[in-house]
């Protein structure tokens, strides 16, 4: 059940949102959704995401809206783990079913998360697209951990016990940037640079480095030894972040 | 003033890392240093000196964290594990050694009784909650939160491969805050084994913090009231502050304390002394390891104890550390820098007042061991005998240069 509910959670507020920057990467996203001008909530009891497409571009908030154009309801957060793992499920569009056409162009669409966070060693030679895929791990990472560590009672008990503060994730030299805020036992992720007070860093050395621990190619212990990732300030922090990370993938579909 | 290369080490970690899950395990990773700026991996080691694998040299104050109390290669104590050796180690049956061993550390531990012998500190604390659970046929053990007691999974500070029903009985105070604390035991009426605490407060991280008298006396007290076990984790203080036991020092009597790293100068051995009334239980507890009871170890204690009587060694270990302190906190000054210096000067913890998160430390101390002093940014540092009045100058010297630096990349507070 609490699997299923991170699983869940971990879809629609960190895969399902990468979107956001496919469809104004890929042409073949921007053409699918050239002319759409309407909104798409896919939920399941208690949480949801929803999807504005608007003038070829595409904005995704992290939470259910009123009177969405289309609303997919997933009964169970069961049945949106199904359906992430590939299993056929049919979430019910509860309202907004004469827009439904549009849904069946959505499938290509949500496929191409899964090529961006498969692709081959061919497409990430240019460094343009490996900034482009690091950037998609990076927020993955952000959003993922989030569900994680508010979700997992085992998870959940080292955030409550962490003190607050910001961890920011560079990858050097010219990014993408992210950071993870922990406050009062909550997780507040964000993209680019936290212009506060940072409490420590994480920090890859190239893109290559990054690349590398997103995908499991680099666990962190080998990574800061070889001197690809480097730590400092609040170490706690950083560790926390760590835990968190390494339980990620058991709540993704093998990407 | 040159600074060193750390290229034989960055090799030895790329060969590591094919056969040894993370290079180094445990608090050795280089993330727990400042990788880059220190070495990986020893050479050699003599005095309070020692030899990375690329050759540089380096004036400790880690002392192997915490077991190399007389120095590195002491001469006497290496002389008569000479002779120890040829007798042989690990045999079917403990040697008398260990009956001698057991004898002398009960007439020097103030409240001892009786004594067994483990391999590491972990061994040691484990074995204490697991006699005053069978003692008190409780479940609880409470313990300060940041404190470490070891790896043992009810008290690991890790995550990997633990259950949480392994750390459910395991609940944790404030130090210092009583009141904290008879809250907790009010909360578990007649479910608390034991109370572990390190006689000062030495988490990882931050500052060191020595324990009040009311503290001490409060606890001893609501052991008593509550027919709880008090355990002294003494693993790291242990006959760095007084032979008698750190409980000695600090003025407390707990009925169950660990020792270990200092007792037998680097010799892998650990120990757990106890009262009269929890002897019985002690006999009811499946203590073994294939090591436990090897006779070099406990040669290497014995011969240890008696230099550190001998030589007064506690003495020397307070003033060379008082030195060290007063040298940082006097550059400090002269940099713009406030250090805050916390625990007993033996085992100090050495951070500046204005940076809780540690970056200005990470990069004194990286300057610093490039220069070859190894100070370390996140954990106390420990003296030993080996240390003098020379080595600490020359560690200032290079001190002066690191808080230059920091000085530069910072500003003054």
């Amino acid at each position: 059940m609490e699997k299923d509910l991170i699983s869940a959670g971990i879809f629609l507020r960190a895969l399902l949102p990468l979107l956001e920057k496919i469809c104004s990467f890929d042409e073949e996203a921007k053409e699918i959704i050239k002319g759409w001008n309407l909104s798409l909530m896919l939920h399941f009891p208690g949480e949801g995401t929803t999807l504005f497409f608007k003038d070829g571009r595409l904005k995704v908030r992290r939470e259910k809206v009123l009177l969405p154009s289309i609303a997919l309801y997933f009964t169970s957060p069961a049945k949106v783990v199904k359906m992430m793992f590939g299993e056929k499920v049919i979430p019910l569009p509860w309202w907004g079913i004469w827009r439904i056409s549009v849904l069946k162009n959505f499938e290509p669409l949500a496929k191409k998360i899964e090529k961006y966070l498969q692709a081959d060693e061919e497409f990430i030679k240019d460094e343009k697209n490996l900034r482009f895929v690091v950037s998609l791990y990076l927020n993955l990472i952000l959003y993922g951990v989030k569900e994680v560590g508010e979700k997992e009672e085992k998870a959940d008990k080292i955030i409550s016990n962490t003190p607050d503060g910001v961890l920011q994730i560079n990858v050097l030299p010219d990014g993408p940037y992210g950071y993870l805020q922990i406050r009062e036992g909550r997780i507040y992720p964000g993209e680019g640079k936290w212009e506060g007070k940072v409490n420590a860093f994480m920090e890859f050395a190239s893109l290559k480095a990054a690349y590398e621990l997103f995908t499991r190619r680099l666990d962190g212990s080998t990574g800061i030894g070889l001197l690809k990732i480097r730590i400092r300030g609040n170490i706690p922090l950083v560790e926390v972040l760590d835990d968190i990370l390494g339980k990620l993938p058991k709540y993704l579909p093998q990407v | 003033m040159g600074v060193y290369k750390f290229d034989k080490s960055f090799e030895l970690f790329e060969r590591a890392v094919k056969v040894i899950p993370g290079g180094v395990y445990g608090h050795r990773h280089p993330g727990f240093f400042v990788p880059g700026s220190y070495p990986y991996y020893v050479s050699r080691a003599e005095g309070c000196h020692f030899w990375d694998v690329d050759g540089n040299e380096y004036i400790d104050y880690m002392c192997a964290f915490g077991p190399i109390v007389l120095g590195y290669n002491y001469p006497p104590l290496e002389m008569e594990m000479d002779k120890w050796r040829k007798k042989g180690d690990a045999f079917n049956l403990p040697g008398e050694i260990m009956v001698e061993l057991a004898e002398y550390l009960t007439g020097l531990i103030t409240g001892a009784d009786w004594v067994v012998f483990g391999k590491n500190g972990s061994d040691a604390v484990t074995f204490a909650l697991q006699v005053a659970r069978e003692y008190t046929e409780r479940k609880k053990v409470i313990v300060a939160k940041g404190a470490y007691h070891g790896s043992h999974p009810w008290c690991t500070p890790g995550q990997g491969g633990i259950l949480k029903e392994e750390k459910m009985y395991t609940l944790s105070f404030k130090f210092n805050d009583l009141e904290g604390l008879k809250k907790l035991v009010s909360e578990n009426k007649k479910e608390v084994a034991a109370i572990v605490i390190t006689p000062h407060h030495h988490p990882v991280f931050c500052d060191s913090e020595l324990p009040s008298k009311e503290f001490l006396e409060g606890i001893e007290k609501l052991c008593k009231d509550e027919g709880i076990i008090f355990i002294s984790d003494d693993i790291r203080d242990g006959f760095r502050l007084d032979l008698g036991g750190s409980h000695e020092y600090f003025g407390f009597k707990p009925q169950l304390i660990a020792f270990g790293k200092a007792m037998a100068n680097g010799y892998p051995i650990s120990a757990c002394a106890g009262t009269e009334e929890l002897k019985e239980a002690a006999t009811r507890i499946y203590f073994t390891g294939t090591f436990h009871l090897s006779t070099l170890p406990m040669a290497a204690s014995l011969t240890t104890l008696k230099e550190l009587k001998e030589k007064k060694v506690t003495e020397h270990l307070f003033k060379m550390g008082s030195i060290l302190a007063k040298g940082l906190i006097k550059l400090g000054e002269e940099h713009g820098q406030e250090i805050k210096i916390t625990g007993p000067p033996p085992i100090p913890f050495m951070r500046f007042a204005d940076d809780k998160d540690l970056f200005k430390s990470q990069l004194f101390c990286a300057e610093a061991c490039k220069r070859g002093i190894y100070f370390h940014p996140h954990h106390n540092w420990f003296l030993s005998f080996a240390h003098t009045e020379e080595d600490i100058k020359k560690s200032l010297e290079v001190a002066d240069v690191a808080f230059k630096i920091v000085e530069e990349e910072f500003g003054k507070k």
